[in-house]
């Protein structure tokens, strides 16, 4: 029994590795991400997806995050997939090429390929929030949103608060995860598993968790507050930034290539190739 | 000028049940001083330090920092005048980032970049931070983060600083780095600072004590003065540094002592006169120091198997990922049964890695594990059988009790194996004696609504009523008042002696609890490194020290003595033993009274 869940948790996590990816602007990352979850969400072809492909290849190449700790943090949301999928799948309702049929139920070329079409999507799109947190610590995030949606304050619209908040928020993914491993080793070591019986003892037993990690989490968020409060903070108004948002040539580059590569996903579909 | 005007507080004011944790307080601090504020836990100190760093609204009274009155409007005038650094670094850290973290402060006062910048700067080179400076915070030590929060503050330029308890959750080596850095800040800054502690070696060397005890200011003075009104001190649940009670044990025996002692070196000083006769003892205690040695060499208990035994463990956390941490390279060592063992080591030593390996929530991968001869990984094993021979109470176990009452939660275990009512009352009663609570009194008492010492000592009950063989401790006394601190060595003590249980105590530092047990197993990067005997190990007192272990007050205030005292002994363990080593250096009489013997006394003529 291993209980590090750490390991294989890895949203909201920032790693501070030295290469060309966390080195571009926060804002440029932010775009390229929206650009090509948009890109991604509109295609309905294979090549838009291959270019897609490429283009999360490319990505964690020049993250320099090792493959393994990305494909781990994935192994949950496939296997989530895969059951949702397999539903579709079956359901599928204008079969043509049918392989196997038993009722309302099928198993057809058409819906395997739309299952597979959606399962890369899907993978390709949490691969791409989860480069841009792997390599934009949380204040590069926070000063590139807010300068994005600066605009919206002319609004009325609290952006700075909102930021804050979102950013916190994934502050908190890590440490809950910490907080759950505390208590499942607590657990464990008073002899309640989580790894014995049936999925759903399982389920209960990690249900009865739920509690006492709201508890801790409603602590921390508390204390947190108290500490932000103790150092002056009091929303956005009159707040200053320490860092400098500025555009080099590698962000220019970056950024065209994305809007070049966007495009190109959005254009394969429009074309009409398969 | 901090002035304080009858400040008081209660929580739920106004109510009912409002519950006074400040009843009027007056004092002033000036600019730069350095000042400590003592008091168990509970005495109001904590709720002192959130009204002075304009956290919480006093009930009644008022305080005015630097001449701006502490009111609604000057509100966060008064919170960046003063800086407030909490208990645990993980709490206040707001960013992921060393230098993000720095600037948050100065980043909510508006400041222009540059001068943010400037002051960023300023701050981590004050502390020492510059090669961290885009360190992720979550890859720092306990003893780095607290000093990331602390210049996060200081780049708010307070001109008071206090400090709520920032030391209580760390080894001791790091405290006392803390209360250096405390020192220096003063002096290089001009900061005043308060120190909120109940650790009184960390503030001899203050200009001031702050003594309060339920709510009220007791005694304010130099320590010195302080120090002095021992007796008081310990009857609310404090203590005096332990060469304070030396010096005041040696001046009961006639002994020429300023009335307080504050340092060794100061003992060392004054006992200067008497240096003379000691270097006439050589000869005998060189000769006696070798008779000792050979007798301890010629009798190792004859033993069976043992009862665990690690075979070259290894260990990684995250493994294959950035944020890969080795732990434990390659640990071997072998536990007894009936043993009092206790397992040391500074941070990051691979201590908490190693005692999950022995409760069975890892599997040994490389590496082995034997308990009672099998191995942990043999298809034969039977790993429940495991898990019910060995029960373990976790650091701060107060955090992790599982049900809403005392009596439920400690009969968690004996209700999860089946056990008839009547047989797990018996259980849940025999485990609540054994640690000092009375089953009728607290059998009902909601877990919440104990004190953190109760809530610690329902949690080893809990582990007691699994009728297990072993008895893991993983820092059992860590971040308790002195008052909670002896009470639970004094528990542990009595559990220690039963023949039928093996004791494991995990610790940072030769304390109280590392007494003991024999014997010690000392762990440094993943390793064991020695093993054997406390006071055979503490006659390699440099080298525990190297390996970051702090020794026990009684063997340092030795070590400092030792220029003085060539022959004296430094593998005491506690201060019994070094009263009768120098009272022997110092050729006094023994004692008019019976020798007070807590604990076996030991010939201390053992010499390094």
């Amino acid at each position: 029994m291993a209980i590090e869940f750490s390991r294989n948790i890895t949203f909201g996590q920032y790693l501070s590795l030295e290469s060309p990816l966390h080195r571009l602007d926060p804002r440029v990352k932010l775009v390229a991400t929206g650009l090509l979850m948009v890109a991604l969400v509109l295609s309905r072809s294979f090549t838009a997806l291959a270019i897609g492909l490429l283009v999360a290849a490319l990505v964690q190449v020049l993250s320099r995050v090792p493959l393994g700790y990305t494909l781990r943090g994935m192994r949950l949301l496939v296997n989530t997939l895969l059951i949702v999928i397999s539903f579709q799948v079956l359901f599928y309702p204008t079969p043509v090429t049918i392989y196997w049929q038993w009722w309302v139920l099928s198993l057809s070329l058409e819906g395997l390929l739309q299952g597979l079409l959606l399962m890369i999507r899907v993978v390709l799109l949490y691969h791409l929030v989860s480069m841009l947190l792997f390599t934009t610590s949380l204040v590069e995030l926070a000063d590139g949103i807010d300068t994005l949606f600066g605009p919206l304050k002319r609004l009325g619209l609290p952006v700075n608060e909102l930021v804050m908040t979102f950013v916190i928020a994934l502050r908190f993914v890590p440490l809950l995860v910490a907080e759950l491993e505390r208590l499942v080793k607590a657990q464990a070591a008073r002899g309640e598993r989580l790894d014995t019986g049936g999925p759903i003892v399982r389920a209960r037993k990690l249900g009865a968790l739920l509690v006492p990690l709201f508890v801790s989490a409603f602590d921390r968020a508390e204390k947190l507050t108290t500490a932000m409060n103790a150092r002056c903070y009091r929303g956005g108004q009159g707040r200053t930034k320490r860092r400098v948002l500025r555009m080099g040539s590698a962000d220019w580059f970056a950024l065209l290539a994305t809007v070049a590569l966007a495009g190109a996903m959005f254009a394969a579909g429009r074309m009409g190739l398969p | 000028m901090l002035s304080v005007t009858n400040l008081a507080f209660a929580y739920n004011a106004g109510k009912p049940d409002a519950i006074p944790a400040l009843r009027g307080v007056s004092f002033t601090v000036a600019p730069g001083e350095l000042v400590a504020v003592l008091g168990q836990n509970g005495s109001g100190k904590s709720t002192l330090a959130r009204l002075l760093a304009g956290i919480l609204t006093p009930t009644s009274g008022s305080f005015s920092v630097d001449g701006v009155a502490a009111t609604e409007e000057h509100l966060w005038e008064i919170r960046r005048r003063v800086g407030m650094v909490f208990q645990r670094p993980d709490d206040q850290l707001i960013t992921n980032v060393v230098v993000d973290d720095v600037a948050f402060g100065p980043e909510n006062l508006g400041l222009p970049r540059a001068e943010i910048e400037a002051r960023v700067s300023e701050s981590l080179a004050a502390l020492g931070l510059e090669a961290l400076r885009h360190k992720q915070i979550s890859e720092l030590s306990g003893g780095e983060k607290q000093r990331v929060a602390i210049a996060g503050v200081l780049a708010m330029r307070p001109s008071y600083l206090i400090l709520d308890e920032p030391t209580t959750m760390l080894p001791p080596a790091m405290a006392r780095q803390v209360v250096r850095l405390a020192h220096e800040l003063r002096d290089r800054q001009g900061l005043a600072v308060l120190h909120i502690t109940h650790f009184m070696h960390e503030v001899v060397g203050f200009d001031r004590l702050i003594v309060l005890d339920a709510g009220q200011i007791l005694m304010d003075g130099p320590p010195r003065e302080v120090f002095a009104r021992g007796d008081e001190l310990r009857a609310i649940g404090l203590e005096v540094p332990r060469v304070t009670e030396l010096g005041r044990r040696l001046r009961a025996r006639g002994v020429e002592l300023p009335e307080t002692v504050l340092s060794p070196e100061e003992l060392a000083t004054a006992l200067a006169g008497y240096g003379g006769r000691a270097s006439e003892r050589v000869g005998e205690e060189e000769r006696l120091a070798g008779l000792e040695h050979n007798a301890d060499v010629d009798s190792p208990p004859p033993r069976s198997a043992p009862l665990i035994e690690a075979i070259d463990l290894q260990f990684t956390y995250m493994e294959g990922t950035p944020l890969a941490q080795p732990a434990l390279r390659g640990l071997s060592c072998a536990i007894y049964e009936g043993e009092t063992v206790a397992i040391l080591g500074g941070t990051q030593a691979g201590k908490s890695t190693l005692i999950d390996f022995f409760a069975g929530l890892r599997r040994p991968e490389p590496g082995q594990l034997r308990f009672a001869g099998t191995d942990v990984r043999d298809p034969t094993f039977d790993s429940e059988a495991l898990a019910r021979a060995v029960s373990i109470v976790f650091q701060q176990p107060e955090t992790q009790l599982i049900e809403e009452t005392v009596g439920k939660d400690v009969a968690f275990v004996p209700r999860r194996r089946g056990l008839a009512p009547a047989e797990s009352r018996a259980l849940v009663e025999q485990a609540l004696t054994a640690v000092g609570l009375d089953y009728e009194t607290f059998r009902l008492r909601y877990v919440y609504a104990l004190s953190g010492g109760q809530k610690r000592r329902v949690a080893i009950a809990g582990a007691l009523a699994a009728q297990p063989r072993v008895l893991i401790l993983d820092e059992p006394v860590a971040g308790l008042d002195p008052r909670g601190r002896s009470e639970l060595a004094r528990l542990i003590g009595n559990l220690s002696r039963r023949d039928d249980l093996t004791v494991i105590i995990v610790g940072n530092s030769i304390d109280e609890l590392a007494e003991l047990a024999d014997p010690a197993i000392v762990l440094h990067e993943g390793q064991a490194t020695m093993a054997g005997p406390l006071r055979e190990l503490l006659r390699r007192a440099d080298e525990l020290y190297a390996m970051g272990l702090d020794l026990s007050e009684p063997a340092r205030i030795a070590l400092a003595l030792r220029p003085h005292f060539p022959t004296l002994p430094t593998a005491v363990l506690t201060l019994d033993e070094l009263e009768h080593a120098l009272a022997e250096q110092l050729g006094l009489p023994p004692p008019a009274e019976p020798w007070p013997s807590s604990s076996p006394a030991t010939s201390p003529s053992a010499s390094t």
